[in-house]
């Protein structure tokens, strides 16, 4: 299974314990799904962010849909953190320039 | 029913540091909380909720747009809510929707470098001061006739990209119709003058495309009016002739004076001489657009074609609805030219909640676009864009904005190459990063949090899910750790140790304060996270 279809599982499973108010429940999922996650950063992380927060997911976010994104960020997510290492635009300089730029609440980008 | 708290009212000063709050008018909260209503979207509201509220049971954000104002007025009230954060957000937002906003592009070369030029700019019209020494920006909440609010000027990050906003406030009395009453020979026809607040906005983007936005709500002559006064400003840009005319102050607080009866719309071009030309609405491609199976961002509500000679109007019942359906495309596959055009632009700018921008092009003058209520800057930039593009013939180097007409249907393609495209495809996830790290290092030894807390605290309105990834990763390479807190029952506090595992939880026998043990079908767990050497 690939990890993309697994976090999609995992995310049903984990919407389906908050549906049912059963908070506890959810940790136990996840506790299980540690299990079959080593080895796997992508895995590992997916398991963090659900331990974080509860996906809200309606109508047009489905779950597919959430652990999609998920990934594709956690794939943005590790180029920021560990800073590409070739030159040019994606010289270390070019990693500070991102993280010195923000976005506000308004969803303006704005430069620190 | 709307209840509002007052700022202030029945409350311990002890908790604000804003001496701003403390003299605030209660008039001036209610007015606040009134144009909050009537230019914030949820989204907006919700974050700032989200920023501020002490406690998530008490300020709730899946609720109603009513609602997060009850909230935000009860947290302004209590300090929670500094007014210089409201007034931010507003400022941001009564720039962007409920405008009909008229295009232009330069009509030489020399006009498009003198806009391109923010000294000269800024030289002309803050009468040869700086924005500080203008004192810029200034927010008012009542203005009395009309003054300059701003002028600035922004860049783009890893792109050339730059624009310049001047925005101005008219504060004035209309004649509203209140009643009308008709007899068998008599109609009685009641007016009552009513302060009403504008803002006016001339935007320049660099690639060659000015805006002119004018609010809705007024009438056709009245909006040709506004529109002609502010262009005054432009010539003078343009034309770097600085006191031959009058400015579009003056000639704006000349146009929404009470006293006087609108001018009748102008027949000669009004932007003659001005050094821009109105860029000529690209209709027909943009009902061809609408039409197109592969471009997703742009449904067609109501529209007017001419098929031979004869008016055909296309319209779906819904406002909301895409009135061309595939059997209607094939249908009208020879009709192209289209008159005006009622659309509903689909725009991502809010990764939360995707909006449905209403957009009406050309309905009213050849270059003018009307947008509804509760956008954003970039929700806008993104549609001004794709028209320029379209009348130009000519695609504009990529922008973070571009990214915002994607619909939710489409799987995103990213190519992670540099870290621009990182910073334009994904700014939520680097502001939750540059937060968190900011965060760990400022306290890394300081105890454990939960993330929503955590979130408030590193970073302000970075959606949860990009900031989880962000957690995620911190919390992978090491710089995190996460652990888990257990409150023993409702309205129990939560126990002071932390845990490694739920196996820990769920193997250990662990007791409560009184010494009894947990019984797990009452507990709550949370994952908290903390630096690792916390």
């Amino acid at each position: 299974m690939s990890d993309e279809e697994w976090a999609i599982r995992l995310v049903e499973a984990v919407t389906a314990c908050a549906k049912s108010g059963d908070g506890v429940k959810r940790f136990s999922v996840l506790e299980k799904a540690r299990l079959e996650a080593d080895g796997s950063a992508v895995r590992r992380m997916t398991l963090t962010t659900l331990e974080a927060f509860m996906p809200k997911l309606d109508g047009e976010l489905t779950a597919r849909k959430y652990a999609e994104s998920m990934i594709e960020r956690f794939g943005a997510a590790k180029t920021i953190f560990n800073g590409p290492v070739t030159q040019g635009a994606g010289s270390t300089a070019g990693v500070n320039s991102a993280i010195d730029t923000t976005i506000s609440e308004t969803g303006r980008v704005e430069r620190n | 029913m709307t209840i509002l708290r007052l700022v202030g009212s029945n409350l311990s000063p002890e908790p604000f540091d804003n001496i701003e709050d403390a003299n605030a008018d209660d008039g001036d909260a209610r007015e606040i909380y009134k144009l909050l209503e009537e230019f914030c979207s949820a989204s907006h509201l919700k974050n700032l909720v989200k920023a501020y509220r002490p406690s998530q049971k008490e300020f709730p954000i899946s609720v109603p747009s009513e609602e997060l104002l009850r909230s935000i007025a009860k947290l302004h009230g209590a300090f929670h809510i500094p007014t210089k954060a409201l007034e931010d957000i507003l400022e941001r937002a009564e720039e962007n929707g409920r405008q009909h906003i008229f295009l232009y592009t330069p009509a030489t070369k020399a006009a498009k470098d003198r806009l391109n030029k923010f000294e000269n700019v800024q030289k002309v019209l803050l009468n040869g001061q700086t924005r500080s020494e203008a004192e810029l920006p200034k927010f008012q909440i009542h203005p009395k006739g009309v003054a300059v609010a701003d002028l600035r000027q922004e860049h783009r990050e890893g792109t050339k990209y730059h624009f310049w906003v001047y925005k101005l406030y008219g504060g004035s009395e209309r004649w509203i119709q209140t009643s009308t009453k008709i007899t068998d020979e008599e109609k009685i026809v009641h007016y009552k003058l009513k302060y009403r607040r504008e803002v006016f906005v001339v935007k320049w983007h660099s690639f060659g495309l000015l805006e002119i936005r004018v609010p809705t709500g007024n009438s056709y002559a009245q909006l040709a009016e506004y529109r002609d006064a502010l262009l005054r400003d432009v010539t003078k840009i343009t034309s770097l002739k600085e006191d031959e005319s009058e400015s579009a102050s003056d000639a704006l607080t000349r146009a929404i004076s009470v006293r006087r009866p609108p001018k009748p719309a102008e027949t000669e071009e009004p932007s003659k001489n001005s050094g821009v030309i109105p860029l000529e609405m690209p209709l027909s491609k943009l009902d061809s657009d609408a039409r197109s199976a592969d471009v997703k961002w742009i449904h067609v509500n109501n529209s007017l074609l001419d098929f031979h000679g004869t008016k055909i109007r296309v319209f779906a019942d819904d406002e909301q609805e895409n009135a061309y359906g595939p059997e209607v495309v094939k249908l009208l596959k020879t009709v192209r030219d289209c008159d005006d055009l009622r659309s509903i632009v689909h725009i991502n700018d809010q990764p939360d909640s995707p909006q449905k921008l209403s957009v009406e092009f050309a309905t009213s003058y050849s270059n003018e676009i009307r947008i509804g209520p509760q956008t954003t800057p970039e929700g806008v930039e993104f549609i001004v864009r794709r028209i320029w593009e379209r009348a130009a013939n000519e695609e504009l180097p990529s922008s973070p904005v571009d990214d915002f007409g994607r619909t939710t249907e489409e799987g995103p393609t990213v190519n992670l190459v540099g870290i621009d495209t990182l910073n334009q495809k994904y700014p939520y996830l680097v502001n939750a990063f540059k937060g968190l790290k900011e965060w760990v290092q400022q306290n890394s030894t300081v105890g454990f949090v939960d993330p929503d807390r955590l979130r408030r605290l590193a970073t302000a309105g970075v959606p949860p899910g990009d900031f989880a990834i962000a957690l995620a990763a911190l919390v992978e390479e090491g710089l995190l750790v996460r652990k888990f807190r257990i409150r023993p029952g409702p309205h129990r506090a939560f126990l002071s140790q932390e845990f490694d595992s739920f196996d820990e939880i769920l193997k250990g026998d662990i007791k409560d304060t009184k010494g009894e043990s947990l019984n797990l079908d009452d507990i709550k767990i949370v994952a908290v996270f903390g630096g690792s050497k916390g």
